[in-house]
């Protein structure tokens, strides 16, 4: 039995999901959708600790496969994309997903330093980690196949891109009228 | 103040989503664990399909690979005989 190849998967699916969370909680905040009971604050709060917990995950994920025996895979060839021996593109994207989310949460403590419009133009680049964590998941994932995680790319999909059409609709929909 | 209190009840609601975030991820995990065992590709009924997913454009070095319950025995060139393979499934 080798249970770091469980917790490399499982820590992957986890993390995925996360990300999804926070992807989501940041479209919500930057669509400026103000639920009564949810200040911006609050919102901020919850996609961050997403995002910080979904990082955790991440760490967990590569490590659990540099130790892993079943998949050899070294730290190096996590580190760098395409450098795996194992489907080296959908890896790649893997690696690629993870730095561009070190580089996320860099840009987001460097916030008040870089200035608002500059952290922004960073922020987008969370877009690029979920859609590489998306690919590396269908392309290298050893459970890609399995029904509940088709249901569950699926659904994030589904959901993001639902989220995407409402943020695209509320900045182009015109200002209300003033009498 | 009212407004002191929906700032508070805000960072109540934080607090507590972001406990139960932490909770479901760690439940998830354990889960996941679960799954991942029950469909590794040594012991899950789909294997054939997931063994060679799982190795696909893995090349081993070593004299025999292991996956879960099931081994391979590398063929001994000094015995001459044809190599032994020994399935189980758990």
């Amino acid at each position: 039995m080798s249970y770091d190849w469980y917790a490399a998967r499982a820590s992957g699916v986890v993390a995925y999901a996360l990300i999804t969370v926070s992807v989501l909680l940041g479209l919500l905040l930057s669509g400026r959708a103000r639920p009564k009971r949810w200040p911006a604050f609050a919102v901020t709060d919850v996609h961050r600790f997403a995002g910080i917990l979904a990082g955790v995950f991440v760490g967990v994920h590569v490590l659990t496969l540099a130790l892993d025996s079943v998949v050899p895979i070294s730290l190096p060839q996590l580190l760098v994309p395409g450098a795996s021996h194992y489907r080296p593109f959908w890896v790649g994207l893997g690696t690629v997903a993870g730095e561009l989310l070190v580089a996320v949460a860099v840009t987001t403590r460097l916030k008040k330093r870089l200035g608002f419009a500059r952290w922004k133009r960073w922020h987008y680049l969370s877009f690029a980690v979920w859609l590489a964590a998306t690919a590396h998941g269908i392309g290298a994932g050893t459970d890609a196949n399995e029904q509940w995680l088709r249901l569950l790319y699926v659904c994030a999909v589904g959901s993001v891109a639902g989220a995407i059409a409402w943020r695209v609709g509320r900045t182009a929909a015109p200002a209300p009228a003033r009498s | 103040m009212p407004n002191d209190s929906r700032i508070e009840a805000g960072r109540r609601r934080a607090n507590a989503s972001k406990r139960a975030l932490a909770l479901v991820a760690a439940g998830g995990f354990v889960a996941m664990l679960g799954v991942a065992r029950h469909t590794h590709p040594g012991t899950a009924s789909s294997g054939a399909t997931g063994t060679s997913r799982a190795l696909a454009g893995v090349s081993s070095t070593q004299g025999s690979l292991s996956l879960g319950g099931g081994t391979l025995a590398s063929p001994s060139p000094s015995s001459g005989t044809p190599s032994q393979v020994q399935t189980s499934t758990s």
